[in-house]
């Protein structure tokens, strides 16, 4: 006998446990199908883990500049392993935690890989088991790309999965793709040692940032010993000895001995009988709307599987979204460029809103402020001070398009400009409201303030 | 001093116009700028506001009448000031065959009591403790309420801003955010409500546009009703005759290239461009089709104004753009940018709403084909024109690319015959043909 169901969700990464999750708040009888383990990518092997093992990396970082605490040590050791173990130890928590939640609401969850058979009809391939329900929402999120050139054997080239799980540094590491994932990777194994070489065929690193933010970066990165090399492009790889000797379009070839590919992701949108369904999909992109309803009435997407902004964060609103659409709620649109991104190696980097490009692209008179961390006590007493914060603002009514930073924790900053944006606060807002002192966040302040001519600590 | 409220005049050929609504009451406060009543020309139901501030002391005119353009519908003064029982040099009201009024509603408004004038004055005078007058002008009351209300008022830091650089009272915007609070999209709202001085209406309901969900009715906004109303109405009286005529495009699309290679980015022609300049100078060779058909006669209008349909989220407009026939092509591509513009932004005049003689709509952008449009009354003529698409035709014995668009022409069949929309339509096709006439 087939369960009937208000939703099904078919995948319980960010995106899909959160739908789940409000589906079951707002009253809706709800199952989500996972074929692999609850929180996807997101929770057992992307941000979470990695979140772990960068922050081993600073504290590795901070034990290298003991001296600067006056701290010294004979026989210090770094074991990439235990760091690996502790990661996984982080991992096994939160999925924990997501069963919990999962159950706590009364969710159904079924293990297996679902093909949709029918509206409203789904087939577990693995189990036999039929599912019913009015909704449906795919979540099933993206898998690691390879290149034309270069695709990965888990050995000599690996993807973020295999270099989560490494438990001794490589020798020499080439990352391929200077986007959040390639830093990130670049500053862990740089931490514990590794010769490392980040590749990226645009011309600066993390290039969907503000420009400044990516010079800033690069010189950060290459003061860690991190090789950069920019507007270079893969043409070919030849394996010998062990070693993995990489052509680039532009400038030397890469010798190493591991190669990760950090070149983005591609939608899992096969298998899922959406052809036979005649969903709409652009380049394996489920097509929606701005309710994350596909053409196919009854069937919404979200996350990855989307193409839109592939950010955990972005799945989960995403998610929220489609359920409360179909629980007939006014829709909350989503606007994608209030979403917050951030890249994790220290200092990081992290955005929200229009680059000063795009602003200008977009006709808007701008002004921009910048409060460089040198001036931040709390910076300066920390030993952080590199980086800085960078509002660009609409000249005529303050409102703030977009704040771009890089620095010690500056992730953390982003809550503050992202509620900013959704009260319509202005850069006056920013600048006046009292700020705890010592902490960063009195930059913001400061470049808050800076719009107006009137910072006080520069 | 007193201000006179008028039935406005909505369009060149609007002669007359109907009270459906006085939105403010004898003896309410109004404010410049202020929707006090709606009126209803033959093409939709329009608000009116106020050019004074004070109280609407008379309304002249029941709801349901009809009055000529220009007729004195009621007025605007300080509390104490003296005004008329009738309109200064008004002809009365008449009730127009087209609309019978209820008797009562008519009469009871138009003759005005004396009784009703006195309240406003009596209330003014006497409850005041201290026996002053009342500041007799509405303006000062209101002024005082929205600067008491402001400090109750939930508004957001930019909703303020936007509201400042717009000069917007922020007591008169409705908030749709948590609990009632403004936001700049509220304010946005309200300013391109308030419009222009003419305001015409019917780009303003599509700001309100309706949210459509399965299992449910959403009411029709005005500009919804209006657009049922004047298809229902063309449809039902106006017999349609269809002619659908191919055209190649091949040359009309090379010269638009290098039209914008030499105009630039700012100055971009489209193709719609073109057609509006071939359609406004054929024109000039079929009067037929920019004119008026009524039982005593064809009225052929002087001035050659071809509307364009503008989609809106909510409905469609097609502003005209006036004497079109004199413009050139770089004229006419300007035009359309700013009344496209316009239209969304709510803010078309008058003239522009609803001063069309013949129009002209394309959906070509979405690769549609050909389709036909229904005639918008009073006109007799409408172009519906189809994608440019790339077709193979025999030249010369030779099977040849071409660039081929289909146009269809809707003509009314009692002011017009299916001959003349032919040979209209010829004359279209030899412009756009031969583009380079386009430009002399």
């Amino acid at each position: 006998m087939a369960e009937t169901y208000d939703v099904a969700v078919i995948g319980a990464g960010p995106g899909g446990y959160i739908a789940a999750i409000r589906a079951a708040q707002l009253g809706m009888r709800t199952a989500v199908i996972e074929r692999g383990a609850l929180g996807g990518v997101c929770l057992n092997i992307g941000c979470i883990p990695s979140k772990a093992l960068l922050r081993n990396a600073e504290v590795v970082n901070l034990a290298r500049h003991g001296e600067t605490f006056g701290i010294t040590y004979r026989d210090v050791q770094f074991d990439m392993g235990k760091a690996v173990d502790r990661s996984r130890a982080v991992v096994e928590r939160m999925v924990k935690g997501v069963a919990f939640l999962l159950r706590k609401h009364k969710i159904e969850v079924i293990a297996g890989q679902a093909r949709l058979t029918a509206p409203g009809k789904i087939a577990i391939d693995t189990s036999g088991q039929q599912v019913s329900a009015r909704n449906i929402i795919i979540a099933t999120g993206a898998r690691n790309r390879d290149l034309p050139s270069l695709a990965a054997d888990g050995k000599a080239v690996i993807t973020s999965t295999e270099a989560l799980a490494l438990r001794t540094p490589p020798r020499h590491i080439a990352i391929i793709g200077g986007g959040a994932v390639g830093v990130e990777f670049a500053y862990y194994f740089r931490a514990y040692g590794s010769e490392v070489t980040v590749v990226e065929l645009l011309p600066r690193l993390v290039p969907q940032e503000d420009e400044e933010v990516s010079r800033h970066l690069e010189r950060a990165l290459a003061k860690q010993g991190i090789a950069v090399r920019t507007g270079a492009g893969v043409t070919g790889a030849e394996h010998a000895g062990g070693r993995v000797r990489l052509a680039l379009s532009a400038g030397e070839p890469v010798e190493c001995d591991t190669v990760l590919l950090g070149v983005g992701v591609r939608p899992n949108s096969e298998g899922l009988g959406l052809e036979a369904l005649g969903v709409a999909m652009e380049r394996g992109n489920i097509v929606i709307n701005e309710r994350m309803a596909t053409n196919v009435p009854g069937l919404c997407a979200i996350g990855d599987v989307t193409g839109k902004l592939l950010l955990a964060h972005v799945a989960s609103a995403q998610g929220v979204a489609a359920v409360e659409g179909i629980a007939g709620l006014a829709p909350r649109a989503l606007r994608y460029e209030d979403m917050p991104r951030a890249t994790y190696c220290q200092p990081q980097a992290a955005s929200i809103g229009l680059t000063e490009a795009q602003a200008r692209e977009r006709g808007y008179e701008i002004k921009t402020s910048k409060a460089a961390l040198m001036a931040s006590g709390k910076a300066v007493a920390l030993g952080e001070t590199d980086g800085f914060v960078k509002i660009v603002a609409d000249a005529k009514t303050g409102e703030v398009l977009g704040a771009h930073m890089l620095g010690h924790d500056v992730s953390e900053l982003l809550g503050e400009v992202a509620v900013t944006r959704l009260l319509e606060g202005t850069a006056l807002e920013l600048g006046r409201a009292v700020h705890p002192h010592p902490t960063i966040s009195e930059s913001l302040m400061e470049a808050g303030l800076g719009i107006y001519g009137e910072s006080l600590n520069v | 001093m007193a201000t006179d409220v008028i039935m406005p005049q909505m369009g060149f050929d609007m002669k007359e116009g109907t009270l459906v609504r006085w939105l403010k009451r004898e003896g309410d406060a109004v404010r410049k700028g202020e929707m006090i009543a709606e009126i209803e020309t033959d093409k939709a139901v329009v608000e009116i506001e106020a050019f004074g501030s004070g109280v609407l002391r008379k309304t002249y005119v029941g709801e349901g009448q009809t009055v000529p353009v220009g007729y004195v519908i009621g007025v605007i003064a300080a509390a104490g000031e003296t005004v008329g029982d009738r309109p200064a040099g008004g002809a009365p009201p008449k009730a127009s065959p087209a609309h019978h009024p209820s008797p009562g509603k008519g009469v009871a408004a138009a003759p005005a009591s004396g009784e009703a004038m006195q309240r406003p004055q009596s209330s003014a005078s006497h409850e005041r403790a201290g026996g002053q007058p009342m500041p007799a002008s509405g303006e000062a009351v209101q002024r005082a309420q929205s600067s008491a209300s402001l400090e109750r008022l939930k508004v957001s830091p930019l909703a303020k801003r936007e509201a400042e650089e717009r000069k917007i009272d922020l007591a008169q915007v409705t908030g749709t955010g948590p609990g009632g609070r403004i936001t700049r999209e509220d304010v946005v709202r309200q300013a391109t409500q308030a419009g222009t001085p003419a305001k015409a209406g019917p780009a303003t309901p599509a700001l309100g546009a309706a949210t459509l969900r399965f299992g449910e009715t959403a009411p029709l906004t005005r500009m919804r009703q209006a657009i049922a109303r004047n298809m229902t109405r063309s449809k039902q009286e106006i017999p349609h005759v269809y002619i659908t005529a191919a055209m190649d495009m091949t040359r009309a699309v090379d010269l638009r290239q290098q039209l914008n290679e030499a105009l630039g980015a700012e100055a971009r022609v489209s193709v719609n461009d073109m057609v509006l300049r071939a359609c406004a100078l054929a024109l000039r060779g079929y009067p037929v089709f920019n004119a008026s058909y009524t039982e005593a006669g064809i009225t052929v209008h002087p001035q050659i104004n071809i509307g364009m349909a503008i989609a809106l989220p909510d409905g469609l407009v097609a502003p005209a753009i006036l004497e079109c026939d004199k413009k050139s092509v770089a004229e006419i591509a300007q035009a359309s940018k700013v009344l496209a513009e316009r239209a969304r932004a709510g803010r078309l005049t008058a003239q522009e709403y609803t001063g069309a003689t013949f129009n002209v709509t394309n959906l070509g952008m979405h690769q549609v084909e050909s389709f036909s449009a229904i005639i918008t009354p009073p006109q007799t003529g409408a172009l519906a024109v189809g994608a440019v698409q790339q077709e193979p035709v025999v030249r010369g014995g030779q099977v040849q690319e071409a660039s081929v668009m289909r146009v269809t022409l809707s003509l009314d069949h009692r002011a017009a015959d299916g001959a003349q929309g032919a040979l209209f339509l010829k004359d279209v096709r030899a412009l756009l043909e031969n583009p380079v006439r386009l430009l002399l």
